[in-house]
């Protein structure tokens, strides 16, 4: 835990970005669905680190403020992309073709943003209702329901 | 899709390394450019009688937000005001403690505030609170927003408090007439980071200001001093008596 920190080493920005990129990647991609947006959303949380200098009580708190702020990043970036148009791309990943692209992003899309939040930080990410909760100030009856909509909606896609 | 494979593809989603190391490099450059302009934050222009000033906040180089403020000559209240005159006049209800260590309540004033955002042109009026304590002479000031109106916090220090991220900033602020030009000097100085400007005062004046900036309960609260008989610890334990 530090204490009194003034600024991050430039061993701890590497630190953040080696650690951390790719979970904020994946909730910010579930978020947008659009690749370009995600990095952007990646890379504007992890400056707010730098900006603002917090200091955490331990690892877990890191990560969760980083996701947290990641969500809310993501929230801006929806509102302003809700105002213009804004050419989407069709390719999530490059691993998969086209059609697999078309069909994951079907979806996502299909899926309301806060139960694709909660399915990645969750089923990927590993956190509990009860952590999930606490990221978004919300309750832990209300993550577990949102869970539970979550997956049958997605079961519902998949079938 | 098969279940299997949706999660499959979700855990795969990775940042390649080209754009990790852009954001490193970037990261790096704001930390640099952060030396420069770190403390080029809004100050309050303590005891003015109709203050009104505008300081600009330049947060990433990609636009420009400008606060603009302003307040009556007199206090709102020369006594604690109540919950529901708060809620009435301000829209919120911040916490006011009467007695901070020695530093007693001696009024409150309603700020009239306009923030311009430059990167869509929109406008957007709020009201914070300014509450003035004093203790034997020696002043504070506290400042209280919603936190949706907050800037960003640039801070020197920073420590947690019942798990409120407190931000301590210590600078030299130079209040200056509207429509004061910089000097060369003036300009030398705000580059390097060892002066923050602010308008709005009568005459230019020179003071060491220190701040205490936390958000709490959905406010932001800004305890100020440019009073060099006001310690680090007594804007610390303001804090503190807030948070509870």
């Amino acid at each position: 835990m530090k204490k009194n920190s003034v600024r991050p080493a430039d061993s701890e920005i590497e630190r953040i970005v080696n650690t951390y990129a790719d979970s904020l990647y994946r909730m910010c991609m579930v978020s947008l669905c659009n690749r370009f947006d995600a990095e952007d959303a990646v890379s504007e949380t992890i400056m707010r680190f730098i900006r603002y200098s917090p200091v955490f009580r331990d690892k877990e708190h890191e990560k969760a403020w980083l996701i947290r702020v990641a969500v809310n990043i993501c929230a801006d970036i929806g509102r302003r992309r809700s105002k213009c148009i804004v050419a989407q791309p069709d390719i999530l990943i490059d691993t998969l073709t086209k059609e697999e692209n078309l069909e994951l992003k079907h979806i996502l899309e299909s899926l309301d943003k806060k139960y694709r939040e909660v399915i990645v930080l969750h089923y990927i990410e590993g956190y509990s209702s009860k952590e999930i909760a606490h990221i978004f100030k919300t309750s832990d009856a209300a993550i577990r329901k949102r869970l539970q909509y979550a997956r049958e909606k997605l079961k519902q896609l998949l079938m | 899709m098969k279940e299997e494979k949706f999660f499959r593809v979700l855990g795969s989603f990775c940042m390649n390394d080209k754009k990790k190391n852009e954001i490193i490099e970037k990261c790096r450059q704001q930390k640099e450019d952060k030396k420069m302009l770190g403390k080029r934050k809004i100050i309050m222009v303590v005891a003015a009688a109709l203050a009104v000033f505008a300081t600009v906040g330049a947060a990433s180089g990609i636009y420009t937000i400008t606060y603009h403020s302003w307040s009556n000559e007199w206090n709102d209240w020369e006594s604690m005001p109540s919950y529901e005159e708060l809620e009435k006049k301000l829209g919120f209800v911040p916490v006011i403690e009467e007695d901070i260590d020695g530093f007693i309540f001696s009024g409150a004033t309603v700020v009239g505030n306009r923030k311009e955002d430059e990167s869509d042109g929109s406008s957007e009026k709020f009201k914070s609170i300014h509450i003035e304590y004093e203790n034997s002479g020696k002043r504070m000031d506290i400042f209280v927003c919603e936190e949706k109106y907050a800037e960003e916090i640039n801070a020197d220090e920073t420590e947690v408090y019942n798990g409120i991220e407190l931000n301590y900033l210590k600078y030299n602020n130079k209040q200056v007439p509207p429509g004061y030009e910089l000097t060369q000097e003036d300009k030398a100085r705000e580059q390097s980071g060892d002066v923050v400007f602010s308008y709005g005062a009568d005459e230019v004046t020179e003071s060491v200001v220190q701040q205490v900036i936390f958000r709490y309960d959905g406010l932001e609260y800004d305890i100020l001093t440019d009073d060099e008989n006001v310690t680090k610890a007594d804007l610390m334990a303001a804090a503190y008596a807030v948070i509870g």
